[in-house]
């Protein structure tokens, strides 16, 4: 695991600049300037944004570094090593252009000058990637897995017992599926609760509750928050799009209480549930109230809208918008919010946005519905680790339902709502700050 | 005064009386009101002042202890229960709820003891039993209450008691096999359950696991019991489900003769594996009637689908049904003298079709199947029209009379005979509004024998009309001609004149002649924009017979003569596909298909060569 990445610290990323520039220096020193450099455009240019990142992934395992240029052209990636990765280029179907030595300093140049919002930033290594899904899991059930597969991003699957025995240390980065983390069961009981797979769901998962020693569900998936937190404050990188944000923080907030109803857990909620809540044990949020509610398909008024209001809503005026932050000093942001786009088309979730009013003061937002209390993605920091949350389901379908089909991301190959997940992908294989001693 | 008082006293008291009786009661509904509006507490709290009062309200009992629940106070309810237990200590019912509770509290010891001792209250009965389980159960303690149901089998002294309920609670525990076991017990019992449990069966038969183990457990069941028809009859429904054609055949034989069904066990069992592509052993299953049951009330039926199922499996292993594409929507179908025995099979049995049943429907599907295997896989055109007129002359079946109609019309334009070619299909589309795949279809053929022979305007006309109905699949074919026509025509250039004439030399097959027109055309046009169209066929041509080098050699020529030609990337994509089906030659296929990414970034053909670029150096996608 990468022990850390960045900090907001400005100092560091100035020293991180400077290096940069003297390895650039270097570069073109030892090779002259007729090297050439593959340089793959992240603009409007480019054929198919998403296999772009993974060339990107797939250059780091080839033990080839890639320099992210962020704010060049949508956040361009530079690579050495012409001849193996235009080849591979070609054959994923990505754009690329062949530079010169010159050509590609003066890029260069252009990135680190004072004058620009831009900052280049070393991709090392390849993150070795989790994603925290249960054994029944499709692939086609969750928009990061299938942004990986489209990408062609390797990852391996890891389940409770997994973070239970603490598996969660052998890997970089964690996506968490669409999981309900209040031991709810995605609170699909008014409408699944006969279907064949939620009673299999329910029973499979109250096994696996008594195999790890806990005699409800719910108990079990606070334990596995808590030991997700553990990986986070040790300098891990967790990413958890729709549920698995707002009831991976309600897991967190209700540790001494009970939440969850009698057809959830066996036995009715705690009547003081929302006043026994320590929203001090939270990643993001704060001050919720909880849907007390069992047949009401939503956990808590993080959400926004309210799951069953989503109708309400208009796919045609439906958008978020990205903001901006300062490549040199603000690069951790500015990585998870490089995109050809800053306005992007919304999609709904079981949770779709954050309302503004109950994230934490020390969380940074990336986007949001402009003039809206709706917050769609955020990021911050716990310990040594980072944690960001996207909500929604599937940015390129804008209502996905239990048993919809599959999307097919190549016909969505230039998606701006799934390059954010991507983003943070890549974002753990960034150049290593110093440690301090 | 005292008379006024005691006056007062005898009309006020029973008011008095009253009102007091009245008083627990409205407590009651004002408890029940606090309750339904889930203020527990409050609720609580006047149940137990109603039950201060009458100990006994057994209503009360009930409300008062599903609060304390909801309120999370165990201990309070566990006293209310033992309070309850020591006027009835017997009481099955609320003895179980007592083991609930501890439960509830995390206290297994003193919930198991409080279910043991609901069960020796009554150990003999089936309800003791029942009521125990069902606490279990809304303590989602699922293994355990099966259990309970296995030990009042037991206590019972009947194996069969429960077992819809066990069977339902082991595969809600994901266990299939058990499950299985529990609904064949049950079938034992009462065969008429067939049908309800294979619609139980079919909820967890569409995993993977649970299909291998609900398969498992019955063969061994119809092992242990091979005289246990409906045990077969289940088992013969899971092969099937499971695609394994074979195994369900030998149950479905074997069950054909135990019931006396006179082939129509087999019947059914052929007609569903035919229509699920299991044609080997359809195939077995059909000649099996018309070789045990000759007399069989289908028979004709039977012997068509046997036919059919030789077609089909032989043409599931004629590896050498090869289409080779030519530009534009031209196939050129590769000579397949190999075939001819394959098939021969097929044909022999339509033809018995036909002799022993004429004037059919039989008959009749038979002839045109006989007809369009002897002209795409023998091209034999005489006998296949022998064959066209002989099913519209002696059985004129609706249902494939047009189709025979139009192959009729192909066959004869394919045998050169064009007059006679136009005259029926002429035929067949001034009947009535082209309307219709078939109709449709010879509005198309009529269109390129007019192109054929030169007859460009009258083509074009022809076509004009195809191209009108946008949901119709003819419509691409009649665009394609009419943009290639118009494309090429050219005035005073015969080019495409001399073209389209090959065009229908590859129809009649006649591949030499095909080439060596093709060959000439350029040499005679050689400003003709049809030079490198001409180049592209020969290449297809020598592919279709199978001189692959030289037909890379001819697709090769088109980049060195012809470098600004749109075809470009299609010769290339065809070379790499030479190398790779061809030659068998991995790396030059690779090579050939990475040049089409590199010089023709935008060709249609790139996503299909970054695929077989892919496939051929075995990357997982």
């Amino acid at each position: 695991m990468n022990p850390s990445c960045f900090s907001h610290d400005k100092p560091s990323f100035a020293r991180s600049r400077l290096l940069i520039a003297e390895i650039i220096l270097f570069v073109a020193a030892v090779t002259g300037v007729h090297s050439q450099k593959i340089l793959i455009p992240m603009d409007l240019k480019q054929a198919d944004h998403l296999k772009a990142y993974g060339i990107a992934y797939w250059t780091l395992t080839k033990n080839v570094e890639v320099d992210w240029l962020l704010n060049y052209r949508g956040g361009s990636f530079m690579i050495d090593g012409v001849d193996l990765v235009s080849a591979e280029c070609r054959i994923r179907g990505v754009s690329y252009e062949l530079l010169n030595g010159a050509e590609a300093s003066q890029i260069y140049a252009e990135v680190q000058s004072e004058g620009t919002n831009m900052d280049a930033v070393r991709l090392e290594k390849a993150p070795k990637i989790a994603v925290y899904v249960p054994p029944n899991f499709l692939p086609w059930d969750d928009a990061v897995t299938l942004a990986m597969e489209y990408a062609e991003i390797p990852y391996e699957k890891i389940w409770d017992d997994d973070v239970m025995k603490d598996k969660l240390r052998d890997y970089d980065w964690v996506h968490l599926h669409h999981e309900d983390f209040t031991g709810q069961y995605g609170k699909f009981y008014a409408n699944f609760s006969t279907q064949p797979w939620y009673i299999e769901q329910q029973v499979m998962y109250e096994k696996k509750a008594r195999e790890l020693g806990f005699r409800k569900v719910s108990d079990m998936k606070k334990a596995v928050a808590l030991k997700i937190k553990e990986y986070i404050a040790s300098g891990g990188f967790l990413f958890s799009m729709c549920s698995a944000t707002d009831t991976y923080d309600i897991a967190l907030a209700s540790l001494n209480t009970d939440i969850c109803e009698s057809m959830y857990d066996g036995d009715p909620a705690d009547p003081k549930a929302q006043k026994k809540l320590d929203y001090s044990q939270c990643l993001a949020f704060e001050n919720f109230t909880l849907e007390a509610n069992p047949l009401r398909y939503e956990y808590s008024d993080i959400d926004l809208p309210p799951s069953d209001m989503v109708d309400m809503l208009n796919p045609e005026t439906d958008y978020f918008t990205l903001f901006e932050f300062s490549a040199k000093y603000d690069p951790v942001p500015t990585m998870l919010t490089q995109d050809h786009a800053n306005i992007i088309k919304g999609f709904i979730g079981q949770t779709t946005n954050f309302k503004k009013s109950l994230i934490k003061k020390n969380v940074t937002i990336l986007a949001e519905k402009e003039g809206t209390e709706e917050v769609r993605y955020i990021h911050g920091n716990l310990g040594r680790g980072t944690f960001t949350f996207y909500g929604g389901h599937d940015p390129e379908d804008y209502r996905h339902a239990v048993g919809d089909p599959p999307t097919d991301l190549r016909l969505h190959k230039n998606s701006p709502g799934y390059r954010l997940i991507l983003n943070n992908i890549l974002f753990p294989a960034a150049k290593k700050k110093q440690q301090k001693t | 005064m005292r008379l006024r008082s005691l006056l007062l006293f005898v009309i006020l008291a029973p008011f008095a009386a009253f009102s007091q009786s009245r008083e627990p009661d409205i407590r009651f509904r004002l408890a029940q009101s606090y309750e339904q509006s889930g203020d527990f507490e409050s609720a609580s709290k006047l149940y137990e002042q109603v039950l201060a009062k009458d100990s006994t309200n057994y209503l009360v009992l009930e409300a008062l202890h599903r609060d304390y629940i909801q309120l999370k106070k165990y201990d309070a309810a566990i006293d209310l229960v033992t309070h309850l237990l020591q006027r009835s200590p017997n009481d099955i019912l609320w003895i179980s709820r007592l083991g609930g509770l501890y439960n509830l509290k995390a206290d297994d010891k003193k919930a198991n003891a409080a279910w043991d001792r609901a069960i020796a209250v009554d150990p003999s009965h089936e309800s003791t039993y029942r009521a125990v389980a069902s606490s279990m159960m809304e303590s989602r303690l699922f293994d355990r209450a099966i259990d309970i149901y296995q030990r009042g089998r037991v206590a019972c002294k009947n194996p069969a008691l429960f077992t819809t309920d066990v069977a339902y609670l082991y595969s809600i525990t994901l266990n299939y096999s058990a499950a299985t076991k529990e609904y064949l017990s049950l079938i034992r019992q009462n065969p008429v359950q067939l049908a309800f449990t294979q619609s139980r069966i079919s909820a967890y038969i569409v995993r993977p696991d649970g299909l291998k183990a609900a398969t498992f457990a019955v063969e061994d069941a119809v092992k242990a019991e091979s005289g246990n028809q409906p045990f077969q009859q289940l088992l013969a429904w899971l092969y099937m489900e499971a695609k394994r054609y074979d195994r369900a055949y030998e149950i479905y034989r074997g069950l054909d003769a135990t019931t006396n069904a006179g082939g129509h066990e087999i019947f059914n069992f052929a007609e569903r594996a035919f229509r699920e592509r299991g044609y080997d052993v359809a195939g077995i299953a059909y000649r099996d009637i018309i070789t045990r049951f000759p007399k069989f009330d289908q028979i004709a039926h039977v012997k068509f689908g046997s036919a059919r199922t030789l077609e089909e499996s032989s043409v599931e292993r004629d590896t050498s049904n090869r289409r080779v594409s030519v530009s534009g929507s031209r196939t050129i179908l590769s000579p397949e003298p190999e075939s001819s025995p394959m098939y021969a099979g097929a044909i022999a049995a339509y033809q018995a079709v036909v002799a022993e049943y004429p004037k059919t429907d039989f008959a009749a599907r038979s002839l045109y199947r006989i007809a369009v295997l002897k002209q795409e896989r023998f091209f034999d055109l005489d006998g296949a029209r022998l064959a066209l007129e002989t099913l519209e002359k002696n059985t004129p079946s609706p249902t494939v009379l047009l189709d025979a109609k139009l192959r009729r019309g192909e066959i004869y334009l394919a045998m050169g005979n064009l007059q006679k070619a136009e005259e029926i299909l002429t035929g067949m589309t001034n009947q009535q509004a082209i309307v219709g795949d078939q109709l449709e279809r010879a509005a198309l053929r009529l269109a390129e024998l007019a192109y054929y022979q030169g007859k460009f305007p009258e083509a074009q006309s022809r076509l004009e009309k195809l191209t009108q109905n946008a949901a119709s699949d003819i419509t691409n074919d009649a665009l394609r001609l009419q943009a290639f026509i118009l494309e090429n025509i050219a005035e005073g250039d015969s080019s495409l004149s001399l073209y389209s004439k090959g065009e229908l030399l590859i129809v009649q097959q006649k591949l030499s002649e095909a080439l060596t027109l093709y060959e000439s055309l350029p040499k005679l046009f050689p400003t003709s924009t049809l030079d490198d169209e001409a180049l592209m066929t020969v290449g297809a041509l020598e592919t279709a017979m199978r001189r692959y080098p030289d037909a890379i050699r001819s697709y090769s020529r088109i980049e060195g003569e012809y470098p600004e030609s749109v075809l470009l990337d299609a010769a290339t994509m065809n070379i790499g596909s030479l190398y790779e089906t061809g030659l068998y030659d991995k790396p030059k296929a690779i090579n050939t298909y990475e040049k089409i990414l590199e010089h023709y970034p935008n060709s249609i053909f790139v996503n299909e060569a970054r695929k077989r670029i892919r496939a051929l150096r075995g990357d997982t996608l």
